[in-house]
């Protein structure tokens, strides 16, 4: 094991949450490794002294005030509140989720006209995809080898795919997204992953159809690791073959690139862009 | 869990009764959810108080299918970050870290950690907690707090099982950090062992 993988994994190694032979991998290492041992040490004090902390018991009040509140009302709670405009703002989530839904059947049946035609931007994003690249060094390679060696060549609808090129994957300002047979998941997580825990960003996994993964996370451009100088185009070509249509607060965005459509919704607007984002593969074009 | 499931069946019939045993069974480790993820007695009450009105307004929306523990956590956790985000919690209720290592120095002559006794170091570990960011907060007080284990946790949460472990990482890790931003190095060790 490398050692970043080591170190990511010595709480759950403190938990006693590995399988013997991961732990016992950790324990070899720890015992050649100060720097690692020293982290343990501070997950280990940090664990003893939380757990020191006391908690004070739930006062018998508590039952008391919800029994007043929910069975002195006049009416029956349940009924007051099954209206879903009883209280619009306890049920936002779900209006949002519902405007959501509805700004996706719009855009599906939108593009759907559009499935016989590809179109061109396609293959020049693909172009300045492939030529921002990576720079994750020997690790990649070390990756790549391991993979190799376990029987396993990434594909992506028939093109070997390599994060080097970043020839998968689509990216809508700091959010990345790529597409991989779920058998491949280990692999690719293991190499998201050491951006995820340099910089604390998020990583997110959705499963879609037929085996497949997509994987969403979120890198800054000026993240050493980050596309490059090609990203920038990338996006603004992505921007300007994109169909949009805004709803609300929300601004929904779909391109194409190879064989998959992409949608991503989100507000644009804000620091915290979160895309929901949904993809079809598309039939492979005779 | 069998009885569980009963009472879930009879509360979205309306059954107080069902609800009162829900209540007995989870409300102390609520409470405890609660209290590590807010940081103080009197919010942690509100919230556990909140949380049981919602879980009696919500458990129709309850699939039968999920465990119950999971989904009533579920909620708990996600009202507790919500009310922190909202900052209706009261402000003040408990010092600073580093106004609370501060009122420990009597004298500049006295080393700051000679002062510092057990209960001054747990209330520093209780505010510290609630500085983390919400992801790093939910898991560390689910595993150090309520002694989940990381796939319960993940359940809880939505997330893998990686990704709790990594967020404990960074979580414990970021703790240690405040506690020295604190003040409170290695030579608070020997007060708690």
């Amino acid at each position: 094991m490398l050692h970043f993988q080591i170190r990511r994994l010595l709480s759950a190694y403190a938990d006693g949450e590995l399988e013997k032979s991961a732990e016992e991998n950790i324990r070899q290492h720890i015992r050649q490794c100060d720097s690692c041992l020293i982290i343990l040490d501070e997950i280990k004090h940090s664990k003893k002294v939380i757990s020191m902390i006391s908690i004070p018991s739930a006062p018998k009040s508590i039952w008391k005030k919800v029994e007043s509140e929910l069975f002195e009302a006049k009416r029956n709670p349940i009924q007051q509140y099954a209206s879903p405009f009883a209280n619009l703002f306890d049920h936002r989530l779900e209006i949002m989720l519902s405007a959501i839904s509805i700004a996706l059947l719009i855009i599906f049946f939108k593009v759907w006209q559009f499935e016989d035609n590809v179109p061109e931007m396609t293959s020049t994003a693909e172009t300045h995809i492939s030529t921002a690249g990576f720079n994750y060094g020997k690790y990649l390679d070390d990756i790549a080898a391991k993979r190799r060696a376990d029987g396993f060549e990434k594909v992506y609808h028939g093109k070997p795919v390599d994060f080097k090129t970043a020839d998968s994957i689509a990216s809508i300002g700091d959010f990345h997204m790529c597409i991989i047979p779920s058998a491949l998941t280990g692999y690719v997580l293991e190499e998201i992953s050491v951006l995820t825990d340099l910089c604390h960003q998020s990583l997110e996994i959705r499963y879609i159809k037929d085996g497949n993964v997509i994987i969403v996370f979120q890198q800054p451009a000026t993240h050493p690791y980050s596309l490059g100088s090609g990203k920038k185009e990338v996006v603004n070509i992505l921007s300007v073959y994109c169909e949009k249509m805004v709803v609300g607060d929300f601004t929904a965005l779909t391109w194409e690139l190879g064989n998959t459509r992409f949608v991503a919704i989100g507000r644009l607007e804000t620091a915290d862009f979160e895309a929901i984002v949904s993809a079809s593969i598309m039939q492979a074009h005779s | 869990m069998e009885n569980e499931e009963r009472w879930v069946e009879q509360l979205k019939l309306g059954d107080r009764q069902a609800f009162q045993k829900l209540y007995e069974k989870y409300h102390a480790k609520v409470y405890t959810t609660a209290f590590g993820m807010l940081g103080n007695e009197a919010d942690a009450e509100d919230a556990v108080q909140e949380i049981f009105m919602k879980i009696y307004h919500k458990v129709a929306t309850f699939n039968s299918r999920s465990n119950i523990g999971t989904w009533l956590y579920r909620i708990a956790v996600n009202f507790c970050i919500d009310l922190k985000r909202s900052s209706t919690v009261s402000p003040s209720k408990s010092l600073s870290v580093e106004e609370t290592l501060l009122n420990n120095l009597h004298d500049s002559s006295v080393e700051p950690e000679k002062t510092v006794i057990v209960s001054e170091v747990q209330e520093l570990v209780r505010k510290a907690i609630t500085h983390l960011s919400p992801k790093l907060r939910s898991v560390i007080v689910l595993r150090d707090l309520q002694g989940m284990t990381h796939m319960e946790i993940a359940e809880i949460l939505g997330c893998s099982k990686g990704t709790v472990s990594s967020r404990l990482n960074r979580g414990r890790r970021k703790l240690r950090a405040l506690m020295i931003l604190a003040g409170l190095d290695d030579t608070y060790r020997s007060e708690l062992t």
